[in-house]
């Protein structure tokens, strides 16, 4: 195990010269688990780090100003709904998505992916790219590597993900096989079609689903492709925990130590820190806003549902010692009542739920410089799971093989 | 009042339409309608706020430091109160619907939120219905404003009656008439006056006021103007002495996807010495219009530039009309959020100038110069 203890102080150890656009400086380690500073072309964005969802480009309800005042320093953004609204072609005329929003610091593009099974009802899969039917008025849209890359060098985000071949988690057989082997020829093209390597760093995905056979093919030939980063996908879909944690960990042993990683679509609290644990650095996930929008907040003690009449007559913030303006402004009661009259109650517990996974991936961050990840991981668990009176088993055993004892409650 | 002219600015419990505590910051509101049907279905929570914790009622909305006006009708509500046979009280909207409401329930409301200026319970007369229901309501609004200057006595709230009948004169001099015997009470501030939304003519609207203002000619009374809050109506009601305003129209063209452009409020002393500084004739305000912008705007004309480039609010400062155009065919809440704040900063710069022309005696003549440009 290495701890590193006060290494922030230090010079700080480069990974990669600057020749690229990508510098990821790790801080220190504990087993798996990485703190660090990944450099990217809009400022420093400090590792293990959650990464708020701004679909449209827009996070719902709160503007661009508030993510800033959180501390946000990358939040995503979704190609195949950029690309319907407003184009391409619009955003590279104005300068790219940072100037079109005013957002000064990082953004990542999703490729357009992940909507082959959110919209999969809308979608048809070839060799060549994926065809959508437009929600928005029926048009079609034909998205190959090449055009997925291209509408990402005219967005123009930091980081922008490699166009793969999608299927559910839960998929098994020679679709999943498919699926994984034309992700890596589809990565190819990307590769080819990327124009602005010089300011844009491509990640590929590793596919594969939970078949570590698969995974490991998939690894292997991603890994040999060199990429600034790479990204875990196909999980977080209904999967099994155990088949989760494990793919996860498959994968974060074998890809490069130096580069970063980002498991993509996992965001709840608990999923974050094990799988930190693991040594992932980035996460996205809608889900602290979406689960805003119906009232539920994150709190050290699980999930509080501020709908539930028990809050009514609680005159305390959601979580004590919160610094974000939902919690220094108003109590439970007040925001159980105005859920009822306005939207503007989700656009604060929206606030509420992104400081916490901010401040959450912060902390953990600072337990692993300062050699406490063990004490950290025990005392976040014993605080999630107290109401339930038990720490799930495949929690505890992702741990022990991230070198994390856990004491069950 | 503390400030004239005073824009009361609407809220849902407590709340500004649209704005976190945040996107507050550049803004500078410093008052809040209340509407009571919002809080009657919390009467225990309040009570329970009041006797077991030390949060008062301004900390618990987070309105600390502002003027807090209660009133039971809330114009941003359709049919927020309505007329009830029961003397006692009257109908209003809550959250679970339209629910009865004594004048004792409200008085008891109005002691836990504890605001600087209570308009006491009011019916809102039915016009169509005929005279029956102007009378009644004009007769209870008297009835709840003499128990409310009655039982509120040993409060500092400042009370105003509530003067309905529309905008017809005789029911207006009626309901002035039931109500001026508030004037001695040491609780009592004036009048909040209804009716003046409706689509009539300018010279209806001088008729009514003058008929009101004749009834309390010579008294210290303050009237406020209630209802949306559209820019002519400021100008032609400060003119004549209103000088309170409900004020929801920013946050309701925000709702509508509605910018307001008003031409630049700030005039040259020269430019306004070729104007009369009289009252503000109803001719004066008729065609008058504010300009505004309605999205969604033609993709053809959508611009990389600030609503208003000129404009030092948040929303010109930091977003293009091109990027507000994309959050609005996005249907993205945020669009509403950017619009709020131009909106309200517009009426912020509006108060602010009517304030530094009433300091310098210049106020008919600086509507007079705006006028113009309408």
């Amino acid at each position: 195990m290495q701890e590193l203890g006060d290494i922030e102080k230090q010079p700080h150890k480069k990974v990669k010269k600057n020749e690229i656009p990508l510098e990821f400086t790790i801080l220190a380690t504990h087993n798996f688990a990485r703190a660090s500073i990944m450099r990217l072309p809009h400022g420093e964005v400090q590792t293990p780090v959650y990464m708020p969802v701004g679909t449209k480009g827009a996070m719902k309800g709160v503007t661009y100003s508030e993510m800033d005042d959180l501390g946000c320093k990358l939040l995503l953004a979704n190609t195949y709904h950029l690309a319907y609204k407003p184009g391409g072609d619009l955003l590279e005329k104005v300068g790219g998505l940072h100037k079109f929003v005013n957002w000064k610091h990082n953004i990542l593009t999703d490729s357009g992916g992940f909507q082959m099974v959110s919209l999969s009802q809308l979608s048809e899969v070839t060799e060549e790219g994926v065809t959508f039917e437009s929600p928005y008025d029926n048009s079609t849209m034909h998205l190959r590597p090449e055009d997925s890359i291209h509408t990402q060098n005219q967005i123009g985000a930091d980081i922008i993900m490699a166009l793969d071949d999608v299927v559910r988690t839960t998929t098994v057989g020679p679709r999943m096989q498919e699926a994984s082997e034309r992700t890596t020829r589809w990565l190819d093209r990307d590769i080819e079609a990327h124009k602005r390597k010089h300011d844009q760093n491509l990640f590929p995905i590793v596919q594969g689903g939970i078949d570590p056979k698969l995974r490991e093919q998939s690894l292997n030939d991603l890994i040999q492709r060199e990429a600034n980063g790479y990204a875990i996908g196909g999980l977080a879909g209904g999967e099994d925990k155990v088949d989760f944690w494990k793919t996860v960990a498959q994968c974060t042993a074998k890809l490069p130590v130096n580069k970063p990683r980002y498991l993509m679509g996992v965001g709840y609290p608990v999923d974050v820190v094990v799988c930190s644990c693991l040594g992932v650095d980035m996460f996205d996930c809608v889900f602290s806003t979406r689960t805003a929008r119906f009232g539920t907040a994150f709190t050290d003690n699980g999930f509080l549902k501020l709908k539930n009449k028990e809050a009514a007559n609680v005159f305390e913030p959601i979580q004590k010692g919160c610094q974000c303006q939902a919690c220094k402004s108003y109590t439970q009661s007040y925001l159980h009542y105005l859920i009822a009259r306005k939207e503007v109650a989700c656009h604060l517990i929206s606030i509420h739920n992104l400081n916490y996974l901010l401040q959450l991936m912060l902390n953990l961050r600072q337990s692993i410089i300062d050699g406490k990840l063990i004490e950290f991981t025990n005392g976040f668990l014993q605080n999630w799971f107290k109401n339930e009176g038990q720490i799930p088993q495949w929690i505890i055993e992702a741990l022990e093989y991230a070198g994390i004892p856990v004491k069950q409650l | 009042m503390k400030k004239s002219p005073l824009f009361i600015y609407t809220t849902r419990m407590g709340s500004y339409y649209h704005l976190t505590p945040f996107n507050q910051q550049t803004l500078n509101l410093d008052t809040c309608l209340l509407s009571a049907g919002d809080f009657f279905h919390m009467e225990n929570t309040l009570k329970q706020l009041q006797s077991e914790t030390n949060i008062s009622f301004r900390q618990y909305i987070n309105q600390e430091n502002k003027i807090l006006y209660m009133t039971s009708i809330d114009s941003y509500k359709m049919k927020c109160v309505e007329g009830s046979s029961n003397k006692d009280g009257v109908k209003i909207a809550q959250l679970e619907g339209i629910k009865s409401v004594t004048n004792k329930q409200y008085i008891e409301l109005a002691r836990l939120i504890n605001p600087e200026m209570l308009v006491s319970l009011t019916e809102k007369p039915e016009i169509e219905a005929g005279q029956k229901s102007t009378k009644r309501s004009s007769s209870k609004s008297a009835n709840f404003l003499k128990e409310s200057l009655d039982q509120l006595k040993d409060t500092q709230i400042g009370i105003y009656g509530a003067i309905q009948g529309g905008l017809d004169t005789v029911q207006k001099i009626t309901a002035a008439e039931e109500q001026k015997f508030a004037i001695d009470h040491p609780n009592f501030k004036g009048f909040t006056l209804y009716g003046f939304n409706q689509g009539s003519t300018w010279q209806d609207k001088e008729d009514a006021l003058s008929v009101v203002q004749s009834v309390f000619d010579g008294y210290n009374v303050q009237y406020i103007l209630a209802g949306y809050g559209d820019i002519l109506s400021i100008l032609w009601g400060l003119s004549w002495g209103i000088e309170g305003f409900e004020i929801e129209e920013p946050f309701r063209f925000a709702q509508d996807l509605k910018v307001l452009l008003p031409p630049n409020f700030d005039a040259k002393d020269s430019e306004l010495e070729q104007f009369s500084s009289d009252k503000i004739n109803f001719y004066e305000l008729e065609g008058k219009k504010i300009n505004y912008l309605n999205f969604p705007i033609n993709s053809d004309v959508k611009e990389n530039v600030p609503l208003n480039p000129e404009c030092k609010c948040f929303s010109c400062q930091n977003h293009t009309k091109l990027y507000i155009s994309h959050l609005v065919e996005c249907k993205e809440m945020n669009a509403q959020v950017l619009l709020t704040i131009h909106n309200t900063y517009q009426y912020q710069k509006l108060q602010q100038k009517l304030q530094e022309m009433q300091n310098k005696k210049q106020l008919n003549q600086w509507i007079r110069w705006y006028l113009q440009f309408l």
